[in-house]
């Protein structure tokens, strides 16, 4: 894969991770559905229920956050490699026009 | 439609008389239904509506979106390859791995995660469905009993006191069979949530090269 489609793939991923985070909570079902407006014991547990599922969507959502961090971080290291690989180009290009009109460039 | 939902509407009327029997005429001292009324904490008709309005497949739904997202992640491309070489590329390939594996890696990782949460809230469904076959299947037997008959035939002729001593211990066992239902329930939903571990955030293991990156490397045209 060439460097421009890796960053392509990259921020795709990023935003991936990014509309999960924004999405998930959207998934859940309420504390209705679980049962946790019962009245009694069933609605105890009911309630037990629904706490364990707002727990474990939060951490979904602050692992999608997070992890959309850690691929945007990767998509710099791959911007770092390009700005080098655009560097080295011009570098080449200068010389080889510094070749044709013989302009070494040495005083 | 499941078999609850067909009954529960006819079987509004004893409901309500065993709730009536309950609160205006009280049950026998040594009755099982003072214990299961102190445990359950509400009246039979309660635990039926309750139990009625319950919806298993709102549960089953977000599940599938659960899924639906674990899919997306484990679909995901994150090339590990790096298209040049040097440091910057060895630094990018160990943190491109170990974020591949963090998303949709062989061992626990986000996609997992949101695959586990999906079986916690199916299993929640599942119990819901449980509860909701077994008090219908309970409220059949209540409705053909014989001590529906006696309930029904004295709230019927309020007036006739001969048979409220039966029609009190009528309302009492029909009552401890339905509170039956919803204190078992009760212990299998805790050990639904119980079993439902390993839903915590998933921490992030890195796994870069200990040596600073310098940022000189050899690009790899392709």
């Amino acid at each position: 894969m060439m460097l421009a489609g890796t960053v392509t793939a990259i921020h795709a991923t990023a935003d991936l991770l990014g509309d999960a985070e924004r999405r998930l909570p959207a998934v859940d079902p309420g504390a209705t559905a679980f049962g946790a407006r019962g009245l009694g014991l069933l609605g105890e547990v009911g309630q037990e229920a629904y706490r364990h599922w707002q727990a474990a969507m939060n951490a979904r959502v602050r692992e999608a956050r997070a992890h959309a961090a850690r691929v945007r971080d990767l998509a710099d290291l791959v911007d770092h490699a390009m700005g080098g690989f655009a560097e080295a180009q011009h570098s080449a290009e200068r010389a080889q026009r510094d070749l044709a009109t013989g302009d070494s460039g040495v005083a | 439609m499941d078999a609850l939902a067909q009954l529960a509407p006819v079987a509004a009327p004893l409901l309500r008389d065993v709730d009536t029997a309950l609160l205006t005429l009280g049950a026998p001292a040594t009755h099982p239904v003072w214990r299961a009324l102190g445990r359950v904490g509400a009246t039979p008709a309660d635990v039926v509506a309750f139990v009625a309005d319950l919806e298993p497949a709102r549960l089953r739904a977000a599940a599938d979106a659960l899924r639906a997202q674990a899919a997306a992640y484990e679909q995901a491309s994150l090339p590990v390859d790096a298209p040049w070489e040097g440091e910057t590329a060895r630094h990018y390939r160990a943190a491109a791995e170990a974020v591949r594996e963090h998303l949709a890696g062989d061992g626990p990782s986000l996609a997992s995660r949101l695959r586990d949460q999906a079986s916690y809230v199916e299993s929640w469904a599942e119990w819901q469905q449980a509860l909701r076959d077994g008090l219908a299947r309970a409220l059949a037997e209540a409705m053909t009993s014989s001590q529906a008959v006696t309930l029904r035939s004295q709230m019927t002729r309020p007036t006739e006191v001969d048979g409220l001593p039966a029609a009190v211990q009528a309302a009492a066992d029909i009552a401890v069979h339905l509170l039956g239902v919803a204190e078992d329930a009760a212990a299998a939903g805790r050990d639904v949530i119980r079993a439902a571990q390993g839903l915590d955030e998933l921490t992030y293991r890195e796994n870069l090269p200990s040596d600073p990156l310098a940022g000189s490397g050899t690009i790899r045209v392709e």
